[in-house]
């Protein structure tokens, strides 16, 4: 079973998008406090009702929170939240980043780290027939304000072609 | 941190502070830090828009949320997300289990 660890950027799409029930329902997905803090705590403060919604599936343990014991040395164009997503990826094993931040993704790129975009978890629910194709159109059309042009082009277009493993 | 920086500026513009220092009932200072926060919040989404600072990074920087951060990229006509390079090089882990 895969075990996502988020940024903010991919909660915040994956909320935006309806996903992120089901994902925490068929995978485990992890955040450190510092994404807590800025999906939820700063959210809440400026009035985004996705933030209560995030809360709500930490409340509920579908998403959990788990904090890095040894921070790493990150690069300085990442923010607090990529650092500690990064340094919590070493210290659990076997897991997944999932972001779609642009200059936190040529890091992971850079280290060998595995990485999937928000979403291609869209498009992996479909191939592992958790969702079908309708509904894997309908959350990827709520995610479309927010990702690439080309990026949904291609994702839609995979999730049409029945990609199988 | 705080840090005085000393700056020049054309004749010209300081009408145009006052103005506005009088319109909002502020003061010139602040009205000045107006314009530079606007032109910083313009450049740090642009390099927010071409993966040179992440978006987390930018919220430090400018004070906001990562909400806030969409939402203004969102006014400006510009989607943060990964490059199409990228998103093939997720797929390829996807399909690579």
């Amino acid at each position: 079973m895969y075990k996502f660890i988020l940024d903010a950027d991919a909660l915040i799409k994956l909320t935006k998008s309806g996903i992120l029930e089901d994902v925490c329902h068929h995978y485990t997905c992890i955040i450190t406090t510092e994404i807590k803090n800025e999906c939820v705590d700063e959210g809440k403060k400026r009035l985004y009702k996705d933030a209560l919604k995030i809360e709500e599936f930490i409340n509920k343990n579908l998403l959990k929170i788990i904090d890095f014991k040894k921070a790493r040395k990150i690069k300085e164009n990442l923010g607090k939240g990529e650092t500690s997503t990064a340094s919590l990826y070493f210290q659990e094993k076997n897991s997944i980043v999932v972001t779609d931040d642009s200059a936190f993704i040529k890091y992971l790129e850079e280290n060998n780290i595995k990485f999937f975009v928000p979403a291609d978890l869209i498009l992996l629910m479909k191939i592992s027939n958790k969702i079908d194709k309708k509904t894997a159109l309908n959350y990827l059309d709520k995610m479309k304000g927010f990702i690439k042009k080309e990026a949904y082009d291609d994702v839609k277009k995979d999730i049409k072609e029945d990609l199988k493993w | 941190m705080v840090v005085v920086y000393p700056m020049k500026l054309r004749e010209e513009i300081i009408p145009l502070i006052e103005l506005k220092s009088k319109e909002e009932h502020t003061n010139k200072a602040i009205v000045l830090k107006q314009f530079l926060y606007k032109g910083l919040e313009n450049y740090v989404i642009e390099l927010v828009n071409r993966g040179r600072l992440s978006i987390g990074k930018a919220a430090e920087i400018l004070d906001l949320s990562i909400y806030d951060i969409h939402e203004i990229a969102k006014s400006k006509g510009l989607k943060l997300s990964a490059t199409r390079e990228q998103r093939q090089k997720s797929k390829e882990y996807l399909l690579n289990k």
